[in-house]
Formats: structure tokens, sequence, C-alpha cells
């Protein structure tokens, strides 16, 4: 009797021990309940707006404080929450894109912009991100009209990565090129530079599909639309034949060309004027500077006031602009 | 949690001018805040055990556990400014035109497969095995389980035929002990750090928020448990009946794959943030003795205890850029990097002589170890044999005696192999404008014209008299009385009549002697130069009742 009891017991424990085992499998897969899983994420088309979104927002920070840049004031001295960024993170609403700038001295200044050059990378990365995500929607959709929405929100990717690598071509010349998503550090880790004027015409490309894809109007105030690449276009083109006309001394790789600049800021001028006549666009408050008060007093300011307010965001003036959102919204 | 500021409104009060003042420590409006935060873990131990005698003299046991863990912590708070009235504390109780709230929560699961075989025969040989499987849900599939086996030896060597008959009129046992082991740590990881989640960044559009999402974690799929590995040999003897006992230990601990932040291209720290990978390799080694005494002469017994312990730390693998500073590869972690110095500089001559750094009379004179002429971080020198935060070496004495009712012990501690720099709040000598309370010590140390042999460099001197040098690097090696008590057991006889089995009366002192060279506050503090309180001596009298 006992020992019927005594095998009774061991097997009641295996029992046990087997039961635990297999259950709770999911106790090793404990999912996160505050951020979201990327498993659940870029299945329809407003997943794919929302990571639209989350992207421009970070590449807003590139171009947020150009202010700082007014007059060619590369010796503009700022206070305010550039100096105090920590260096860290990716969170350039503080500025920190813009970091070299308090480091003012006459020689060796160049190294404190290593943080737009940071930034800008960080841009293009997150633009790469978005652009894998929605080009294996795309492949995983058959919908046409779906197929359309994430066309134009590839346009709007490839619109701001012309925006960034121009960025980067103006102010270091020959850079690394990065055009898809990169998931380890040993493919960037010793990349490297492209020349100028292929990256000229990536941008170029990459602009020609925006134009393509955008839409003649913005359907929500703060999306990009045809404007926007064709005005981007020509201000490369002129860049470009500016550089060509007069040369760009201090970048040995690059030998300037005097057709292709003659070429070049035909196409610009071309592009500038589709601009003006096609889409129906205007100057803020029609370009009036409005009423003002004199020297001394402001209760009444002129027009330029306006232009930089939230409620400025959406007039036909604005052909490439980023929304800021004023108090509480935690968008500067 | 509820919190709420305090009951009544706090403003200054200027007592001079009979009215309030400006600043307001608790606001009419201040506001009542509601966190909530719930926390539990549940664990599921499964145990199998067998043990059998075989032979007479083998005796075998064997264990299993089968474990799971899992733990949940919720965080709620809510906040509502302008209260309606100080002395409410609930949230209803604020106005809603300025309120808040925040919420989140987080899981954790461990599993674990635990096996041990222990092993004794004929008294002497002692075998143990044992292994440790644990798997972690804060790692990537593929990643979770890490592996930790341990094995240890014995062998009571004096219970040989071989050995016990020359040995045992004086060594009544002696073993000796080997072991090595393995254990995982992954306290470094945050619960869902490996986990590929998007955060928040939202964008403004039409007017109104829109939400937007972005992916900045660049994850390292092979992140696993930390390790270290343990290995010891020990020798316990025990002589002349166990009236001296003794055991010494040597021990050398390697803690693999410390988890540090690694390394990543420009072109993706403005997007990702770098992984976290098992980089570290730290090596601790060291010896411990314990050597005891205890006797008696008819009614009066006593005991004397001593123990001491050595510890070298090697840091063998980093995985971070490591700048001068106190850590460093093939170092000891945390080693003392001083600028050497030569004294206070008693002329203008001296001030000459030595490498420009613009000083004066009264200031300290670094010296320039390189030779080239300047005093920058070049001229630091490390000390290996010494640490900053923690002594090499610690030590206690601890005595005990008893006679009929009275008991009487002392312990005395110290350390030693540590150095630090002593300067502290009480020696500033740039003396601030305001809310400073000089003392004495600020007139009589410090070097001036008048009092050339000042222990202290002059006041108001240059900046870098406050810098690491070894002028102020003091030797903490220190032996301490830390306890001292004295007792007094009422005999039984007497207290039995009241029904209480043992009365016993102390008193006791803590800290009472301290001998040291240290100039700085406490040398068993870590030194700090924001600490100005040292550790307390103290007094008790006590009674212990056992009923």
């Amino acid at each position: 009797m006992i020992r019927i009891f005594k095998k009774m017991s061991y097997i009641g424990c295996l029992a046990a021990l087997a039961l635990s085992a297999g259950s709770c499998s999911d106790l090793l897969e404990q999912e996160s309940t505050v951020d979201l899983p990327a498993t659940d994420f870029w299945n329809t088309v407003n997943d794919a707006e929302y990571g639209l979104n989350g992207m421009v927002a970070d590449i807003r920070h590139l171009f947020d404080r150009d202010y700082y840049l007014d007059g060619m004031g590369e010796f503009v001295r700022v206070r305010g929450n550039s100096f105090s960024a920590d260096e860290t993170g990716t969170d350039g609403r503080d500025g920190r894109a813009y970091r070299g700038l308090w480091k003012i001295r006459p020689i060796g200044y160049g190294g404190g912009w290593d943080e737009m050059y940071r930034y800008c990378y960080g841009g293009v990365n997150r633009i790469n991100y978005v652009m894998d995500n929605v080009e294996k929607m795309i492949a995983r959709n058959s919908d046409a009209s779906t197929i359309e929405q994430l066309e134009t929100i590839l346009g709007e990717c490839r619109l701001m990565r012309a925006l960034v690598y121009f960025r980067l071509i103006s102010w270091w010349g020959n850079v690394p090129y990065i055009d898809w998503r990169v998931y380890d550090n040993s493919e960037v880790a010793s990349i490297s530079r492209t020349p100028i004027e292929t990256i000229k015409d990536s941008i170029l490309s990459d602009l020609d599909y925006a134009f393509d894809k955008l839409p003649v109007k913005a359907e929500t105030q703060g999306r990009f639309a045809k404007p926007a690449a064709l005005a981007l276009r020509g201000k490369v083109l002129l860049y470009w034949a500016s550089w060509n006309d007069y040369g760009w001394p201090e970048l040995d790789t690059f030998t300037p060309s005097a057709e292709k600049a003659k070429q070049a800021y035909k196409d610009a001028a071309d592009a500038f004027k589709h601009v003006i006549d096609d889409y129906g666009l205007t100057l803020f408050r029609n370009g009036e500077p409005g009423d003002f008060d004199g020297l001394g007093s402001a209760e009444n300011l002129p027009n330029y006031y306006y232009l930089f307010l939230p409620s400025a965001n959406g007039d036909p003036e604005f052909i490439l602009a980023f929304n800021h959102g004023g108090e509480g919204t935690d968008q500067g | 949690m509820n919190s709420k500021e305090a009951p009544i409104p706090n403003r200054a009060y200027n007592f001079q001018t009979n009215s309030y003042g400006i600043r307001e420590y608790v606001n009419e409006n201040a506001g009542i805040t509601n966190e909530t935060s719930t926390g539990y873990k549940t664990l599921l131990n499964v145990r199998l055990n067998y043990q059998t005698l075989i032979a007479d003299h083998h005796d075998l046991s064997a264990m299993f556990v089968y474990s799971e863990e899992y733990w949940f912590d919720r965080y709620q708070m809510s906040y509502r400014q302008d209260r309606i009235y100080p002395t409410l504390s609930e949230i209803d109780a604020a106005l809603t035109h300025t309120q808040s709230t925040a919420g989140n929560s987080s899981t954790e699961g461990l599993r674990s497969y635990i096996g041990r075989i222990n092993y004794t025969g004929y008294d002497r040989y002692l075998l143990e095995l044992n292994f440790r499987v644990d798997g972690s849900s804060k790692f990537q599939k593929g990643h979770r389980y890490g592996f930790f086996p341990s094995a240890a030896l014995g062998w009571r060597f004096s219970e040989e035929s071989f050995i016990k008959p020359y040995v045992e009129n004086w060594l009544t046992s002696g073993k000796l002990r080997l072991s090595y082991g393995k254990l995982g740590n992954n306290s470094g990881i945050g619960a869902y750090q490996q986990q590929e989640v998007l955060y928040q960044n939202n964008y403004m559009l039409d007017g109104a928020i829109a939400k937007g999402f972005i992916y900045s974690k660049m994850l390292n799929p092979n992140q696993t448990w930390e390790s270290t590995g343990v290995f010891n040999a020990g020798l316990d003897l025990m002589f002349f009946n166990g009236r001296l006992s003794s055991e010494f230990d040597y021990y050398d601990r390697l803690t693999t794959g410390m988890l540090q932040q690694s390394q990543m291209s420009i072109h993706l720290t403005g997007a990702y943030e770098a992984p976290m990978a098992n980089l570290g390799t730290l090596r601790n080694r060291g010896f411990e003795a314990n050597i005891t005494w205890k006797d008696h002469v008819s009614d009066f017994f006593y005991s004397v205890n001593f123990n001491l312990s050595y510890n070298r730390s090697n840091l063998e693998k980093w995985g971070e850029f490591l700048d001068k500073g106190y850590v460093y590869i093939n170092m000891p972690y945390h080693y003392v990097y001083s600028n050497p110095d030569k004294g206070v500089a008693q002329t203008w001559n001296d001030t000459y002589a030595a490498a420009p750094q613009g000083i004066s009379p009264g200031d300290i004179i670094r010296l320039d170890i390189n030779g080239d002429g300047r005093i920058d971080g070049n001229d630091k020198v490390a000390y290996t044999n010494f640490q900053r935060d923690m002594p090499t070496t610690n030590f206690g004495l601890n005595v005990q005696m008893t006679w009929k009712g009275l008991d009487f012990s002392v312990l005395f501690q110290g350390s030693a192999g540590r150095k630090d720099f002593w300067n502290n709040k009480y020696t500033e000598l740039n003396l601030p404008a305001s809310r400073y309370a000089s003392n004495w010590d600020q007139w009589n140390n410090p070097w001036s014209w008048e009092n050339r042999g000042g222990e202290w460099p002059r006041l108001g001197g240059a900046v870098t008299n406050k810098t690491e040098t070894d002028f102020w690097l003091e030797n903490m090696a220190y032996v301490r009385m830390k306890n001292l008590m004295i007792g007094y057991t009422l005999p039984k006889k007497w207290t039995k009549k009241f029904f209480v089995e043992s009365f016993r009366v102390y008193g006791s002192a803590e800290n009472l002697l301290t001998i040291t060279g240290y100039k700085g506050l406490d040398p068993e503090k870590a030194a700090s130069s924001q600490d100005l309180y040292p550790i307390t001596k103290s007094y008790s009298i006590g009674v212990n009742l056992t009923f």
C-alpha cells in the first residue's frame, strides 16, 4: 500500500513537472505595453502615414533653426538651448543639430558642425527605414488605390531625402551615399565618399519620382505637393550651375564645367517658371508689408511677424515648409 | 501613494521687517498628485529530491528544480493643480483646468532548470556538481538561455589512514576544498530593451497633432547573459581539539560579457541608439583568512578571532574608448591617478624653477613628469597598488571573554590599500562671499608670508590648488575600535523566581577610537567633497530579557 502511494507520488511529481514545463510558453515572450512593437505595425496606409509623420518631424529639426545662418553669419552668437542639449539621444528638438555654432573661433570651427552632419544622416536613416517598410507594403498589396497612396508617401520620402542630401552636398561636397536601411554598424563603419555629381543625379532622380507621385495640391495641410518637388529641383539645379560657373576650389575632386553650368541654369529657370505659373501660388497676404507701428511701440506688427506664427501654416507662399505646433504641443 | 503639499500655504517671513517675503514655499494653488505603483511577483518551484546510501560508505543525493518567475509592475499617476482647500488630498478635490496623467506597465519572465548531485564517500571525499540553465524574456530568441555549471571538491585529509596516526594529537580536522562555479546576470538590461519597438514622435498637420512613430533602436541580436565565474581553493584546519580553527581561501573571480554601450558610426548615431553589447571583462583575485582561538581556564572563557582579506581587480577587456582617468585596461578598477607635486612654493624662486603653471608663493608646485615644459593631463601618474573607492585589504580582530556572569567583547576593524584626495568643503581655500562657515583651520593652516610653515596652500590661491595632486593624496589605512560591549547576566537562580529565563544588562560603545593618518573626514566613508559628516560615535545601554 505504502509502495503504491510512493509510486503515485513519484508519478504525481513528474506530471506536475511536465505540465508546468509545457504551459506558459509565452513566459519568455513579454511584449511592451507602452511602446509599439514593430510586428504590429506597417500593415495599413495609416501606419505608413504615421511612419512618415515621425520621419518628417525629425527632419524638421535639421532646418528649424536656419535663422542662425541668416546673412551668411557663421559667427552668429546665439543664446538658448542649443547649448544645453546633451550629446546623446536622438531628440533634435532642442537644436542640437546646430550645436557647432557656439564654438566660435577663427580656426578649426568647422569641426563644430559634426552635429549637423550626424543628424543629417540621422534623417537619411529615418527616411530609408520608412521607404524600406513602405516598399515592402507595396509588394504585399494588390489594391490599386492603396498602392497609389503608398506611392505618394514614397514620393514624400524621396523629396525629404533629396532635401537632406542637398544640404549634405552643399556643405560637405563628396559624402557617403546611404540609400538602404542599415541593420548593423558594420555596413557603414568604413563607407567611402561618393562624388558630388553622382549624388546630385540621385537627388534629381528622387525629385523626378516625387514630382510624379505627389498630388498637385496637398490634401492635408502640412503634406508636400508637386510645387515642392519642382521648386527644390530648380534650387538644386541653380546651385549646381553656380558651382560649375564659379568653381568650388576647396573641393579638389570637383572640376567645374561651363556647359554644365549653362544647361543647369536653363533647367533651373524652367523649373522655377513652372512653379510660378502653373500652381496658382501667391505670397503671404499678397506680399504687403501690412500696417505696423513705428519704432518703439509694438501694438501693431508687420505681416512679416505673422508669417512665423502657427496661424500662417498652410499659406500658399510656403512651397516646402515644416510645421511647428506652438504652446502645449511639445513641438516648438 | 498619494502626495499633497503641506496643508498650509507656506511663505517666507522676514522677521526684521515683520512682513511676508517674496518667496513662496507652498503656493496657494498647490496641487494634488496621486501615484499608484503596483507590483507583484509570482514564483513556481517544482523540486525533486533523491537520496541513497550505497555500500555503506557512499552517500549519494540528487536534486532537480524547475522554476518560473514572473514580475509585473504598473505605475499610474494623476495630477491636478489648484486644490480647492488645503486639507483635502484626493484628486477630485482640485480644479480641472490643469491636469496631467501618466501610466505604464512592464512584465518580465524567467525560466530556470537547476540540478545538483552530491556525493560523500567514506566520510572523507566530497563532490558536488551543479548546473543551472536560465532563460530570460529580456533577450531575443536564440539568445535567451545561459548555461551555468559549477563543481566542488572536498577532501578531509586528516581522516586518511596514512595521515591520521601522525597528526591526531594536534590536528583535529583538516579539509581541502576546491570549487569552480558560474552564474549569470541580466540586471543591466531593461525589460524591453531588446525588442523592436517604435517610439512616438508626433508632427503637426492642419493645425492638429498628427501621430508619428520612429524606430531608433539598433539592436544587437547576440546580446545575452553576463556571466561570472569564480574559482576558489580553500583549506580548513582545526587544531587542538577545536581550540584553534582556521580557514584560508584563495579566489579568482572573472566576470565576462559585461554590458556596455558599443560604439557606432557617425552615420548612424543621428538616428539610432548604439546597442549594448557584452564587451567587458573584469577579474578580481584575492585571498581570505579567518583564524579563531577559543579556550577556557576553569570559569573564564575567551575567544580571539582574526580575519583578513585582500583583493586585487584587473580590467581585462573593455568595449568603450578609455581616456586618461582612473579606469584603464590591465589596471585595477579605479586606481589612483594623480599629479605628483613638490609641495607648497615658499619663494618666488621656487615658482621660477618649476615648469610654468601660473603660481605664486603659497601655491602647490605640480611636477612636469614628461618634461615637455607644460603641466597638463600628461603629467599624471597612476598608482596601481592603491584604489580610490575601496581598500584592497580589510582586517578585523574580535575578542570575547566571559567569566561567571560577566561578558566582554571588543571588535577592531581596519583596512589598507586605499588612497584618496582628502580636500573637502572644510578645506575650502577660495572662500565664497556668502554662505560659508569658515573655521579656525582657515586661519591657522593656510600658507602666508607670516605663516611660512602652513600646512595648506594659501587662501585665494591658484585654482589649480584644488586639482588632484599628490599633495592632497592621503593613505586611508586605519584601525578602528568598532564596538566595545560589557554585559552582566544575573544568576539564573535569582531570575527564575520571577519567571524570567535570563536577564542581561549591557553597555556598548561604537566607533570609540580610530588610529589613522588620514587628515580627511573619515577613512571608512566614500570620499566626497560634499560630505561633511564623519561616522558617529555612539554609546548605548540595554537590557535583554528572555521569558
